[in-house]
């Protein structure tokens, strides 16, 4: 059985600062999961997203199984869904918190279930998705709890020659600070979280909007938001990462550079 | 109209036309009688005439005496042969004005002397009996009335009580709520039908609507589940390496279409639990700050088309509503106002008391706006919106009984609704 000395190890290898370089994902692949749901198929599909993230996963179907699982090892994140079939995933959150485990939670419910939400917060989730949620947004929530939780918050994203510190706001190329809005900044970071994968307009738009993206009729304004985020990019001498896939989305990789 | 209202005009109609006609014949058959009466007189003043001028002379000078109730002549050319009967007006010098008599009017060959002879009786003026009749027949009417408005009263205050106590029961009976309906017997069978009917079919709903109840919201689980795990899919074939940009297209389609239909059936689903009044929690909400707080969270999709929001708090409005539903019949209003307006246009949002209007500036409609509030009607059938927005905001307006009205004027959509709340004027 695992006990708390694990995770802690876990953060000894963490590097901080500028010490912490292409390695991250080496350093990821240490990372534990959790998923507790009991759609086999939403299953599968979360956990063969995030394999790919390199991640360890594990599944658990029923709140039974789960429990048993948060008691017998450590994770470091847990993805909940609230209805599962043998009682209400907030128990695992309830769970977690007496155990002091310093594992971060994700609870996922249907939506509508504002009071759900409400409770989840309260009882110390760490955040909320609802379903149905797109596997790049579950994938942006996971590094951002990860990244608080295990890294006390002085952590630095690298991706090639981009320097990003979530904490303060700040960006860098090669070092060279670029100033940009709130929007573009967490535009940069879901791309990062997102890297090498296509992700849809709707999945940004919805990252960078919340639910209030109902209120617009097209994606427009994402696309000013885009072109903003790459010429500051790559006024500071960064090449084009961000590749747009017509009709589908955008694609933020170093392997394909285009300029 | 009032049942026993009703019932009553039809009494009354009723007694207007038998009392109408009732004295219509007591006229004419008193009328009848009275004639028979005087005809019947004269002749036997004719009869007593005639005996006494038999005897004597004497009755000639009586007629001076008499009024006008006799005269006789001698010279009897214009008299005529055969009796007639008929009316006539004299003076009469006792009371000095002029009176109507009916006279038998004849000629007669007495002792060889031809007399022409007029006996007369005064008789009740037409227009005095008609006016006996008519307050006759008003005093018996009006007690008639009276006597009718008397007994509905006491009819409806103790027959129709039980009537009144089912429709109490009825009204205030919800059926997402508590119990099956009681209503309980009293005296009246017919009542007791009427109650035992009312129960057994609000049973029989009850039941249906709580099958429904439980289908659409496990249809709703159900069909979630199933569109959640076509969109993940379609993520990760859209991340697999040997698909093509033709194939990415494809993919991309139908994950749109699956998002499309994942948020329809959400909508739809909240649609119908507001329109079976699922949402029971009441509290508090002070629109104005409720307002304040939607128009915050959408600042920067309000910026992004540079739309201006004009504020006009005459009011604190208070009111008292589920806050979900608060919540998403006021996000829906502000969406719908910056989502129809044009680009470096403006919102409008005005409290008074008892009242909120949210106005945006936009094309006219072309939209009847009696339309509008309908599900999946939209101003521009290419727009990717649902078509369900207004319909729960009519929804939720229907559940507190909020009049909501919509006016295109002075290139202005406008949404007012009127809240049944407890307004504090803005100091």
């Amino acid at each position: 059985m695992f006990g708390l000395g694990d995770s802690k190890n876990w953060s000894s290898h963490l590097r901080s600062g500028k010490d912490y370089t292409q390695d991250q994902k080496k350093e990821e692949e240490a990372m534990k999961v959790l998923i507790i749901e009991d759609e086999a198929e939403l299953l599968h599909s979360s956990m063969e997203y995030l394999k790919t993230e390199g991640y360890v996963c594990e599944d658990a179907t029923t709140l039974e199984d789960g429990l048993r699982k948060i008691h017998s090892y450590n994770y470091d994140c847990v993805v909940a869904d609230i209805g599962l079939p043998d009682g209400n995933g907030l128990k695992i959150v309830e769970e977690l918190r007496t155990k002091t485990s310093d594992a971060g939670v994700i609870i996922i419910s249907a939506r509508n279930s504002l009071d759900d939400k409400i409770v989840g917060l309260d009882i110390g989730a760490d955040d909320y998705l609802t379903k149905p949620f797109h596997l790049s947004e579950l994938n942006a929530r996971l590094k951002s709890i990860l990244r608080r939780r295990k890294f006390s918050g002085n952590k630095e994203i690298v991706f090639s020659d981009i320097r990003v510190i979530p904490d303060t706001l700040q960006a860098f190329v090669k070092d060279q600070p670029v100033t940009l809005t709130k929007k573009e900044f967490d535009l940069l970071l879901y791309f990062i979280s997102n890297r090498d994968r296509i992700i849809t307009k709707e999945s940004i738009a919805e990252h960078l909007w919340g639910d209030y993206i109902d209120a617009v009729d097209n994606f427009d304004f994402l696309y000013t938001h885009i072109c903003n985020l790459r010429r500051k990019l790559m006024d500071r001498g960064a090449p084009d990462y961000i590749r747009t896939i017509y009709r589908v989305g955008y694609k933020f990789s170093g392997n394909e550079i285009v300029g | 109209m009032k049942l026993l209202d009703r019932t009553n005009l039809y009494f009354l109609s009723a007694a207007v036309l038998i009392f109408g006609l009732g004295g219509l014949l007591f006229y004419f058959m008193f009328k009848e009688v009275i004639n028979n009466d005087l005809s019947e007189k004269l002749r036997e003043r004719k009869d007593y005439v005639l005996k006494q001028l038999e005897k004597n002379d004497s009755i000639l000078n009586y007629q001076s005496i008499s009024g006008n109730t006799v005269s006789i002549t001698r010279a009897a050319g214009k008299y005529p042969l055969v009796e007639q009967c008929s009316d006539t007006t004299m003076f009469d010098r006792v009371e000095d004005n002029y009176k109507t008599y009916r006279q038998l009017v004849f000629r007669a060959e007495v002792r060889g002397q031809w007399y022409g002879i007029a006996v007369r009786r005064l008789i009740v003026e037409d227009t005095g009996f008609i006016r006996g009749v008519v307050l006759l027949e008003s005093g018996l009417f009006l007690a008639f009335v009276a006597l009718l408005t008397l007994i509905n009263s006491l009819l409806s205050r103790r027959i129709w009580k039980p009537f009144y106590r089912i429709l109490d029961a009825i009204s205030g009976y919800k059926i997402d709520q508590g119990e099956s309906l009681q209503l309980g017997r009293g005296a009246i069978s017919e009542f007791n039908d009427l109650a035992a009917a009312i129960e057994k079919m609000t049973v029989k709903i009850r039941k249906e609507f709580l099958i429904q109840k439980e289908f659409t919201e496990n249809a709703s689980h159900e069909i979630q589940t199933p569109l959640a795990i076509i969109r993940n899919k379609m993520e990760i074939l859209l991340q697999s390496p040997d698909v093509t940009e033709e194939q990415m297209l494809l993919i991309k389609s139908m994950y749109s279409a699956a998002g499309r239909l994942s948020k329809l059936n959400e909508a739809l689903l909240i649609l119908s639990r507001i329109e079976n009044r699922q949402f029971h929690a009441v509290s508090d909400i002070c629109v104005n700050d409720l307002i304040d707080h939607r128009l915050n969270g959408l600042e920067e999709l309000i910026q992004m088309k540079n739309l201006t929001v004009e504020k006009q708090y005459d009011y604190r409005l208070r009111t008292k509503m589920n806050p979900y539903l608060a919540d998403i019949l006021f996000e829906n209003l502000i969406v719908n106002a910056i989502k129809h307006n044009q680009p470096d246009g403006r919102i409008r949002i005005h409290i008074t008391e008892g009242k909120i209007s949210i106005a945006n500036s936009g094309e006219p409609p072309r939209v009847a706006p009696d339309k509008l509030f309908g599900r999946f009607v939209k101003d521009n059938q290419k727009s990717s919106s649902l078509g369900l927005g207004l319909p729960i905001v009519k929804a939720i307006c229907d559940t507190y009984s909020f009049p909501i009205a919509y006016t295109y004027e002075g290139q202005l959509h406008k949404m007012t609704v009127q809240l049944v709340s407890e307004g504090v004027l803005v100091a």
